[in-house]
């Protein structure tokens, strides 16, 4: 087990690596001149030459590749990425002040999404081919299908314009929370709920499950005591994937309700070539699957007690 | 239907009774799977309709007319309605289908053609080769692919192409994966064996004996994510970095409509309706393959 984590690890280093390397070099090789765009927009006119080689030396956009690289090494390892090129304020302190917002919109969406998804899944795996299968099924695949940007704006005609129930737009009111968290966990649902109906129908057609019946075990028990216990691995694993889906979902949740979150601010960085906030975001993202992909294996091997007598 | 014609014809020789058994048996296999086969009409539906387009519409889904701007569904002769620049909503659903489904289609072939070739070279290989290459395919895997994607595009500028470049980066490791995964135990059997005795090159073995015996399930994995690589198409040209204006696409129409959602609703709900509906037959014809093709594939393709 220890040298299961320790293999990860390295894995997870490997990956920041190659992560931080790769958002350095895509973005020297780009074209166009972000200086350029970024001045045009700021005075609104064409910037002169003068104008560009300032800006480039004062924010370090000039020099050789190799010092940018060690440069840019340096930073990525001290987690600080330098000044947004755009309003000249440091990446990280913006990204840690935005990054309570979205995490609030995740947290939530995924404590309502697993619970409901997991209950639902396991009633459809244990009456299979019933009606309450089928339709839980077919509405799975409703919400699979259903793009989330569309919903938020489905939800804020029927709701804000229609109805007036609810502000389409602001943050801070508890009011504001509901309409972002149903986008989200609609399609988190979906998935999940497949998920879980997927493994349980495996697990149930195993040969401990018969030998469980035939045993005369309660059909409760056996569902939840043999096939569920053994079906929280592949769920677990699929929750952890599913956090990165939602931190993804938020950059279109958080576009579409305006969401000062960091999915919003990556998607502006976009639009203005703001490549310090790019590389940062790139950045932090990949230490948060690379944490996220440890804890879930640390998870798996305290819920599968076969792995943890298996070697390596 | 097929099965039909033979027999109207009279004389069939032998080896087309047996075909034409197997077309049989196949078709009413195919007809008994309601799911996959209501689907797969409505599949065929939609494609006529968004390639026969100028059947449906006189109009031409770019032509701006600023006397007819923002009409509601029905009036004035337009269906739909209209968009912000006069331009007919139905009609931009239409064309714009050829863009989401073409592009979508285009996605998944090229994913599950590298995917393929690389996964099964992978696996006959083995060793250094495959090392590497599932150590990148680690690494890729450590990125969700909407962050990817817009990482791509950020970089290179927003534009059709840097948006399928965007998708393939990522598209196709599943795939690369999953051919992996078959050929492992492919690669023990018999018949890969025996033709590695009669000398035949490993070229030869991957493109005339593995890659033939992975492809039907490639296939099935790939029908299954048609509708899933609509949804990131769209999803990124509405957030203005995928399909450029003024070429209709349901995404980048829906991120124009975006301004309008509380005066004139009909222009977001009707491309949104195109998206959902069209990702949901995919959806349910992928499931719909799935179960036909092969019960057992269920286990394989999930890994």
């Amino acid at each position: 087990m220890k040298k299961l984590i320790i293999r990860r690890l390295l894995i997870g280093l490997l990956i920041m690596v190659v992560a931080s390397l790769l958002s350095f070099t895509v973005l020297y090789v780009a074209p166009g001149n972000p200086a350029e765009s970024i001045l045009r927009e700021r005075t609104g006119a064409d910037p002169s030459y003068q104008d560009i080689s300032l800006f480039m030396s004062n924010n370090n956009l000039d020099g050789n590749l190799f010092s940018k690289i060690a440069q840019w090494l340096v930073m990525a390892f001290r987690f600080d990425f330098g000044e947004s090129l755009y309003t000249g304020e440091p990446v990280m302190a913006e990204f840690i002040r935005r990054l309570w917002a979205t995490l609030q919109l995740t947290l939530i969406s995924m404590g309502i999404s697993t619970p409901l998804a997991i209950i639902i899944g396991v009633a459809a795996a244990a009456k299979k081919n019933k009606i309450f299968d089928h339709v839980s099924r077919i509405l799975s695949l409703i919400g699979l299908s259903i793009p989330d940007f569309w919903l938020g704006l489905f939800l804020m005609i029927i709701f804000s314009r229609t109805l007036k129930w609810l502000p389409a737009f602001g943050y801070g009111s508890a009011a504001n929370y509901i309409m972002p968290i149903i986008t989200l966990c609609v399609a988190q649902i979906a998935s999940l709920t497949r998920i879980v109906r997927a493994t349980m129908l495996e697990k149930l057609s195993e040969d401990y499950i018969v030998t469980a019946r035939g045993n005369g075990l309660k059909k409760k028990m056996i569902l939840m005591k043999f096939a569920f216990r053994n079906s929280l691995g592949p769920i677990v694993t699929y929750l952890g994937a599913s956090f990165g889906h939602l931190l993804a979902g938020a950059v279109v949740v958080e576009t579409v309700f305006s969401w000062p979150g960091v999915g919003a601010f990556l998607v502006d960085a976009v639009y203005s070539r703001d490549y310090p906030v790019i590389q940062g975001f790139v950045m932090i993202i990949a230490l948060f699957y690379v944490v996220i992909n440890l804890v879930t294996d640390i998870l798996y091997v305290y819920i599968d007690p076969r792995i943890r007598f298996e070697k390596g | 239907m097929i099965a039909q014609t033979a027999n109207g014809n009279g004389s069939v020789s032998a080896s087309t009774v047996y075909s034409e058994k197997k077309v049989s048996t196949w078709w009413r296999k195919f007809t008994k799977n309601k799911l996959l086969f209501i689907s797969s009409i409505f599949c065929a539906a939609l494609v006529f309709a968004v390639v026969f387009a100028p059947l449906f519409t006189d109009q031409d889904p770019n032509k701006v007319d600023l006397t007819k701007r923002l009409l509601q569904p029905g009036e004035d002769g337009s269906f739909l309605g209209t968009d912000g620049f006069g331009r007919d909503l139905f009609a931009r659903i239409l064309y714009g289908g050829r863009t989401s489904l073409g592009l979508s289609v285009c996605i998944v072939v090229v994913n599950a053609a590298i995917g393929l070739i690389v996964g099964t070279t992978a696996a006959f290989l083995g060793g250094i080769v495959d090392g590497i290459i599932m150590r990148i395919v680690d690494i890729l895997m450590a990125f969700p692919s909407v962050i990817l994607s817009l990482f791509i595009v950020g970089v290179f500028g927003a534009s059709t192409f840097n948006l399928f470049i965007s998708l393939i980066v990522l598209g196709w490791i599943g795939y690369a994966r999953m051919s992996r995964s078959l050929v492992l135990s492919l690669k023990e059997q018999v018949f890969i064996q025996s033709s590695r005795t009669l000398g035949c090159s490993k070229i030869r073995i991957i493109f005339t004996h593995l890659i033939p015996n992975v492809f039907p399930t490639i296939l099935i994995y790939g029908a299954m994510h048609i509708g899933s690589a609509i949804l990131s198409i769209s999803s990124i040209s509405f957030l203005g970095l995928g399909v450029q204006p003024p070429t209709a696409e349901w995404g980048s129409m829906l991120s124009d409509a975006k301004q309008y959602v509380s005066l004139y609703p009909h222009m977001v709900i009707f491309p949104g309706i195109a998206i959902a509906a069209s990702v949901l037959i995919f959806n349910i014809m992928g499931d719909g393959v799935r179960e036909f093709a092969d019960p057992h594939a269920k286990k394989i393709i999930k890994t």
